[in-house]
C-alpha cells in the first residue's frame, strides 16, 4: 500500500504539468457554431460557455493570466470575456482539446456541476451573499477534480469507483488511492491557474469547510447547494446515495429547515430547462 | 560586472527539415527553443506564456498565421518579435500592407544558420529599443499618436476622436499603490482594446502615459463604443475596490491640506470631438477643443461620454 | 403546458404565456398559434424558452412520479438524519406538486 504522502506529493507534481483539460465534443461544436454565426450575441457565447466547467475555467485562467497582468480577481465568464474579447475567445475555443472517449455516464459529472451552479446563484440571491454569479461560477467548478482525475489519473480513478462499488465511501476511497481528495486537486489546479482566491477557497472546503479561512459562509453554501442537487437526483457523481452532510452548514448560512422547500421550488424550473441541455450532450455521445 | 542573462524563449514553427534543423542546432547555444508542428499546440501555448519571438514558416497554415497576427494585435504584444521564414518565390506574395504592420522580420530559407541568429538577436535589440510604446499597456505612445491625429485631421470620412482618463485615480493610487493602480490602467486598456477592434478595424488607440488614453473611431460608432466602455468599466470595478469602499461607496483619503475627506470612486471620463476633414487646421486647435470638452464631462459625477456639438 | 426551448417549439403549437425576449420585453400575448416567421423572429430576438398549451413534445428523459419517487427512496436508503429526512419529505412534496395537474413545466 503506498504511503499517502508520498502519493499525494506525485498527484500534486502532475497537476502542476497538467497543460489544459479536455471537455465534451459537442460542447466545443456548438460554441463552433454559436461563435461562427454572426447573429449570436456575446451573452449566449457567456451563456453556453457557464455550462461547462473546462472551457470556463480556461477563460477565467487566461483572464487571470499573469503574463498579461491581470490581477487574480477575474472570476465570472462575462467579466473575463470583457476583457479577452471575442477574437481572443474564438483562438481560445479552437485550440481546445476534447474528450477521445466518453461515455454517457461522464456527462453526469456535467449535469451535476449544472446543477449546483444553479443551486448556488439561487442560495446566493435568498441568502443576499455577494456577487451570486460569482458563487454560480464555484458552483460550476466545485468537481473540477474529479475531471483532473478522469484525465490525468485513469487508472487510478477506476480504481476509487471500484472501491465505492465495494461499499467505501466516495471521500475515503478518494483518500486511499489519492491521498487527496478531489475538492482539493480541483483547488490546487486552479492556484496553478491563477483563479481567484474566493472561487479556490470555496471549492477547497465544499466538503470540509473548516478549510476555509475567509469564506466560510460562501463554502457552507457549496455544501448544502451540492447536497440539496444530489438529494433531488440530477446528474450523477460517484457517490451511491447522498455525499456526507455537515448540518453546521445550516446554522452558519442561516438556513432554516422550513426553507429547504422554497429552495426546490425555485430550483426545480431551472434544473428542468438545463436538463434540455444535458440530454442533447448525452445523444450527441454515441 | 555582467549579470547572467536570462536564455530568450523562441518559438519555432518549422517544417522537421534542412535548413530549419541546422537553424535550431546553432539557435540552440544561445536561446531557449520550443519547436512546434501542430498549430493548436502553437497557439495554445502562445495563449498562455507568449515567448520573446517566434520563427514562422510563411508556407503553411494560412488561418493560423491570421490567428497569430491577431492574438499580437489583441494583447498588444509590442515585444513579440513574428518573424517569417520565407521562400525566395514567395516575396511577390508579401506586399500585403497589414502583414508587414504586425511582422518584424523576414528571413528567406537561403540563409545561412548564421545570417539567421545574427538577424534574429537584431530583431530582438531592435523591439527593445522601441521606446514609443507604453512599456505598462504596449499601447502606442505619443509619436504614434500625434501622427494619427494628424493622419484624422485630413480623413473624408467623419471621425471622432476620444479622450479617456480615469477620475480620482490619484485618490484610488494613494489608497490601494501603485501596483493596483497599474492594474486598472491596464485593464481600461483592455476593455477600449476589445470594444473598439470588435467594432471595426479602421480605428486607432493609444496610451498617452498614465490614465490618458486616445482613441480614434468612425464619428457613427463613437457614442456606442464609448457607452459600451462605461458598461464595462463599471461591472469590472468592483474587482478592484475593497469591500468597505464598495460598500461605503465612496474613499475616505487626505486631501492636499491633510484633511481627511470622502472622495468619490474610480471613474472613467470620455471626451467626445467630431473631425471632419478642415474642421481643425492643425493638432494645437483640437487639443485645445478637447481640453474644454473634457473638463465638462469630468465635472459630472460618476463615468460618463460627452460629445461636443460645435462646428 | 409544456416549457420548451425554442428549438422544440413547432409551427402551430399555441402560446400559454407571453413569450418574452432576452432583455425581458413582450414579444407576443399567450393563446397566440405561432408561425414559422414568428418562430424565426423570436430566434433572432434572443427567446430561449416558450410555454406553450398541452402537452405536444414527449421529452424521452421524463419520468413518471412513481418513478421518481421509488429512486428518491434508493437516493436516502438508509439515511437516518433529521435534517435528510425532512429534506426528502420536502422532495416528494415539490416532486407531487409538480406531477400534478398535467403541469409540465418543473
Amino acid at each position: 500500500m503506498a504511503d499517502p504522502s508520498e502519493k499525494r506529493k506525485e498527484v500534486k507534481k502532475k497537476i502542476r504539468k497538467l497543460e489544459g483539460l479536455p471537455t465534451l465534443p459537442p460542447i466545443i461544436q456548438k460554441l463552433n457554431a454559436l461563435i461562427e454565426d454572426e447573429r449570436s450575441s456575446l451573452t449566449q457565447i457567456a451563456d453556453l460557455i457557464e455550462k461547462d466547467q473546462v472551457i470556463t475555467t480556461k477563460v477565467l485562467r487566461l483572464a487571470n493570466s499573469a503574463f498579461y497582468g491581470f490581477p487574480r480577481k477575474v472570476s465570472t465568464v462575462q467579466q473575463a470575456m470583457m476583457l479577452l474579447g471575442i477574437n481572443v475567445l474564438k483562438i481560445l475555443i479552437m485550440t481546445s482539446s476534447i474528450f477521445e472517449i466518453i461515455s454517457k455516464e461522464d456527462v453526469g459529472l456535467w449535469e451535476h456541476s449544472v446543477g449546483v451552479a444553479a443551486c448556488a446563484k439561487i442560495l446566493a440571491e435568498m441568502k443576499e451573499v455577494s456577487d451570486p454569479q460569482e458563487i454560480a461560477t464555484a458552483g460550476l467548478l466545485h468537481d473540477l477534480g474529479k475531471v483532473v482525475q478522469m484525465i490525468a489519473f485513469k487508472e487510478d480513478y477506476e480504481e476509487v469507483k471500484r472501491k465505492v462499488e465495494d461499499g467505501l465511501s466516495s471521500l475515503q476511497a478518494e483518500l486511499g488511492v489519492f491521498g487527496i481528495d478531489h475538492a482539493e486537486m480541483g483547488a490546487f489546479l486552479m492556484q496553478q491557474w491563477n483563479l481567484p482566491e474566493r472561487l479556490i477557497e470555496m471549492v477547497n472546503s465544499h466538503h470540509d469547510f473548516s478549510r476555509s479561512k475567509k469564506f466560510r459562509k460562501e463554502s457552507a453554501l457549496l455544501h448544502l447547494a451540492d447536497l440539496l442537487v444530489q438529494a433531488r437526483g440530477y446528474g450523477e457523481t460517484t457517490y451511491v446515495g447522498l455525499p456526507p452532510f455537515d448540518p453546521k452548514a445550516l446554522s452558519i448560512l442561516k438556513v432554516d429547515p422550513l426553507e429547504i422547500k422554497e429552495i426546490y421550488l425555485k430550483l426545480e424550473p431551472r434544473l428542468y430547462e438545463l436538463k434540455f441541455f444535458t440530454e442533447e450532450l448525452k445523444r450527441e455521445i454515441t | 560586472m555582467r549579470s547572467k542573462k536570462e536564455k530568450k524563449e523562441i518559438f519555432l514553427f518549422l517544417p522537421r527539415k534542412k535548413p530549419f534543423t541546422d537553424w535550431s542546432k546553432l539557435l540552440k547555444r544561445d536561446f531557449k527553443l520550443k519547436h512546434f508542428y501542430k498549430s493548436n499546440d502553437l497557439l495554445s501555448s502562445l495563449l498562455f506564456s507568449p515567448p520573446q519571438a517566434i520563427l514562422y514558416y510563411f508556407n503553411r497554415e494560412r488561418t493560423v498565421f491570421e490567428n497569430l497576427l491577431q492574438l499580437k494585435h489583441n494583447f498588444n504584444l509590442v515585444s513579440l518579435a513574428i518573424i517569417l521564414v520565407l521562400e525566395e518565390e514567395d516575396l511577390e506574395r508579401l506586399s500585403d500592407d497589414r502583414i508587414l504592420s504586425l511582422i518584424d522580420d523576414l528571413i528567406l530559407t537561403s540563409s545561412t544558420p548564421l545570417e539567421l541568429k545574427i538577424r534574429l538577436s537584431l530583431c530582438l535589440h531592435r523591439l527593445t529599443r522601441i521606446s514609443d510604446n507604453n512599456p505598462l499597456t504596449g499601447l502606442p505612445g505619443n509619436v504614434s499618436i500625434e501622427l494619427a491625429i494628424k493622419k484624422a485631421l485630413e480623413s473624408e470620412v467623419p471621425l471622432a476622436i476620444g479622450y479617456v482618463d480615469l477620475d480620482n485615480f490619484k485618490a484610488y493610487n494613494d489608497i490601494y499603490g501603485f501596483s493596483a493602480g497599474d492594474e486598472v490602467i491596464k485593464n481600461l486598456a483592455r476593455i477600449l482594446q476589445t470594444t473598439i477592434f470588435e467594432k471595426t478595424t479602421k480605428a486607432f488607440l493609444g496610451h498617452i502615459g498614465g490614465d490618458d488614453f486616445v482613441f480614434i473611431v468612425p464619428l457613427s460608432m463613437a457614442e456606442e463604443i464609448s457607452k459600451e466602455v462605461i458598461q464595462k468599466f463599471n461591472a469590472l470595478l468592483p474587482a478592484f475596490l475593497s469591500e468597505e469602499d464598495l460598500k461605503r461607496g465612496c474613499f475616505i483619503a487626505k486631501d492636499r491640506q491633510g484633511v481627511l475627506r470622502e472622495i468619490p470612486l474610480l471613474s472613467v471620463s470620455i471626451a467626445l470631438v467630431p473631425i471632419t476633414k478642415g474642421k481643425f487646421r492643425h493638432p494645437g486647435e483640437l487639443a485645445t477643443r478637447a481640453a474644454q470638452v473634457k473638463s465638462v464631462v469630468k465635472k459630472i459625477p460618476g463615468s460618463n461620454y460627452f460629445m461636443d456639438r460645435r462646428a | 403546458m409544456q416549457r420548451l426551448p425554442l428549438s422544440y417549439i413547432r409551427p402551430g403549437m399555441k402560446t400559454f404565456e407571453e413569450v418574452v425576449d432576452a432583455q425581458g420585453r413582450v414579444l407576443c400575448g399567450k393563446g397566440v398559434e405561432l408561425t414559422e416567421s414568428m418562430l424565426q423572429k423570436f430566434q433572432e430576438l434572443g427567446v430561449s424558452y416558450i410555454t406553450v398549451e398541452g402537452t405536444p413534445v414527449k421529452l424521452p428523459w421524463e419520468k413518471t412520479l412513481e418513478e421518481e419517487l421509488e429512486l428518491l427512496e434508493k437516493r436516502f436508503s438508509g439515511v437516518k438524519d433529521e435534517f435528510l429526512l425532512h429534506v426528502k419529505e420536502v422532495l416528494k412534496e415539490v416532486l407531487m406538486m409538480k406531477h400534478s395537474s398535467g403541469a409540465k413545466n418543473g
